[in-house]
């Protein structure tokens, strides 16, 4: 880790002193997002609003706090094969700030985030800086959580501890007036109570026996993304931008052996001038934990039924619809935004079967959201 | 962990080569007109994103390369 970190503080460094021109980044605005979403499938359903401000101060400092309340109700296969069904809340709460250093942005931001069983406290810092007439944008980013793990049904368990640390670096090059292209690298380590303390194994004879992980995970995540935009034909030459397309490519590998592939494609198009549509199609495949099993050795050391470690995979398809009125102006609020979400998700698992019917488990899940924002 | 040498030298190299063609590529400050519109973003709705990635996070057995998210689950 310490390698890594030296390697990225090194490449800044280079390309610092490399520059020949350097052009200021964009300076924040005053601005409020909002939006409303649901997800329904697999017997989960989870509601909730959010919403950020975000006020800008002298030109080149920015402060934001933003919320997020989660109505949980859960019956899913898990809950229902092995407890009982539940309803619950999660509230997050984040209180952020940036400043602009000459050419750099700097941001740091602290996270709560509270459930009856679970609390997090994280802390992030990032910086981003524009290098070569902003053609290359250099990024990176530090978090690290520290949480507290419950259990609602037995007062003995008491409060596990969990953390995590994430280190993501980002490099985004236009290579045209029209194409960019996007490299990411994402360390992760967990170290503590990584279990589910609600869910337990299946024995070779059907028994239920505690599940065990190890108690430290470190995973890593390559991500390639590129946008390509696509101009109207006039007789004068290009026009406006008519749509753009993404194609993103995920491969993640850790120390559990989980092995994954996520690739999407996203097409967006503006129907007239202020209305953008978009849809996205993604498909996401993964090989099982080593220590997963749909009925595992009672001597077995380390022991998981966690559908999210077995061999499975899923496609989501999703449809967006972005409109932008055009009267810019509403007293004090401009250039308002309404934009409506709609996906589906199919997941099939290949190892996990429901106990219920002997069968391998799949599901469908819905996921809608409606958002609202303004600058002011 | 056996491939991490290889890991830093493949990110080692593929940064070398982002910089290098950045040397190359120019595109010049009026020619960003396409690249500053909305549907040119990679993010263009945080709020939205981060409400996909805790999704993805929750429902598949590996996180990351996007960006960060933080907090409980809410999903046994």
């Amino acid at each position: 880790m310490k390698y890594l970190f030296f390697v990225m503080v090194s490449l800044v460094l280079l390309l610092d002193f490399t520059a020949k021109h350097v052009m200021a980044i964009d300076p924040p605005e005053d601005e409020v997002s909002m939006v409303y979403n649901l997800y329904a499938g697999g017997g989960i359903s989870v509601r909730g609003p959010a919403v950020i401000v975000r006020k800008e101060m002298m030109g080149k400092t920015a402060i934001e706090a933003g919320a997020r309340v989660d109505l949980v109700s859960s019956a899913s296969i898990d809950v229902v094969t092995q407890a009982s069904k539940y309803s619950e809340e999660r509230k997050e709460y984040t209180l952020g700030g940036s400043h602009i250093f000459g050419e750099t942005l700097v941001s740091a931001s602290y996270t709560l985030s509270d459930e009856p069983d679970y609390t997090s406290d994280t802390y992030a810092f990032g910086m981003s800086h524009d290098l070569f007439d902003k053609n290359l944008t250099l990024s990176f980013r530090v978090a690290r959580s520290w949480d507290k793990v419950g259990q609602n049904d037995d007062p003995d368990f008491g409060w596990k501890d969990f953390s995590r640390t994430l280190y993501t670096a980002s490099l985004t090059q236009s290579f045209s007036p029209r194409w960019l292209v996007q490299f990411n690298y994402e360390v992760s380590a967990d170290d503590g109570y990584i279990n589910n303390p609600y869910r337990s194994a299946l024995s070779t004879n059907n028994a239920l026996i505690d599940e065990h992980y190890p108690d430290a995970r470190t995973g890593q995540a390559v991500v390639f993304r590129t946008r390509y935009a696509f101009l109207e034909e006039t007789s004068e030459g290009p026009g406006r931008l008519e749509s753009a397309i993404q194609m993103d490519y995920r491969y993640y590998q850790d120390t559990f052996d989980v092995r994954s592939h996520t690739g999407k494609i996203l097409y967006q198009r503006y129907l007239v001038s202020n209305w953008l549509a978009g849809a996205f199609y993604r498909y996401y495949q993964q090989d099982a934990a080593s220590f997963y099993g749909d009925r595992l050795p009672v001597d077995q050391l380390f022991r998981a039924r966690d559908k999210e470690l077995s061999t499975f995979s899923d496609h989501w398809l999703g449809l967006t619809l972005k409109y932008k009125p055009r009267r810019r102006t509403w007293g004090w609020i401009e250039n308002p935004y309404f934009k409506a979400g709609y996906s589906f998700i199919l997941f099939k698992y290949d190892n996990f079967t429901d106990p219920r019917n002997g069968e391998l488990y799949s599901k469908e899940a819905n996921v809608v959201s409606a958002s609202f924002g303004f600058n002011y | 962990m056996k491939t991490k040498p290889r890991i830093y030298l493949s990110l080692i190299l593929l940064a070398l080569l982002f910089s290098g063609l950045a040397g190359c590529a120019s595109v010049r400050p009026w020619e960003r007109e396409y690249l500053a519109d909305e549907a040119m973003s990679f993010d263009p709705d945080p709020l939205e994103t981060s409400w996909h990635l805790h999704l993805e996070e929750v429902s598949e057995g590996s996180r990351g390369g996007y960006s960060g998210t933080g907090g409980g689950c809410g999903c046994r």
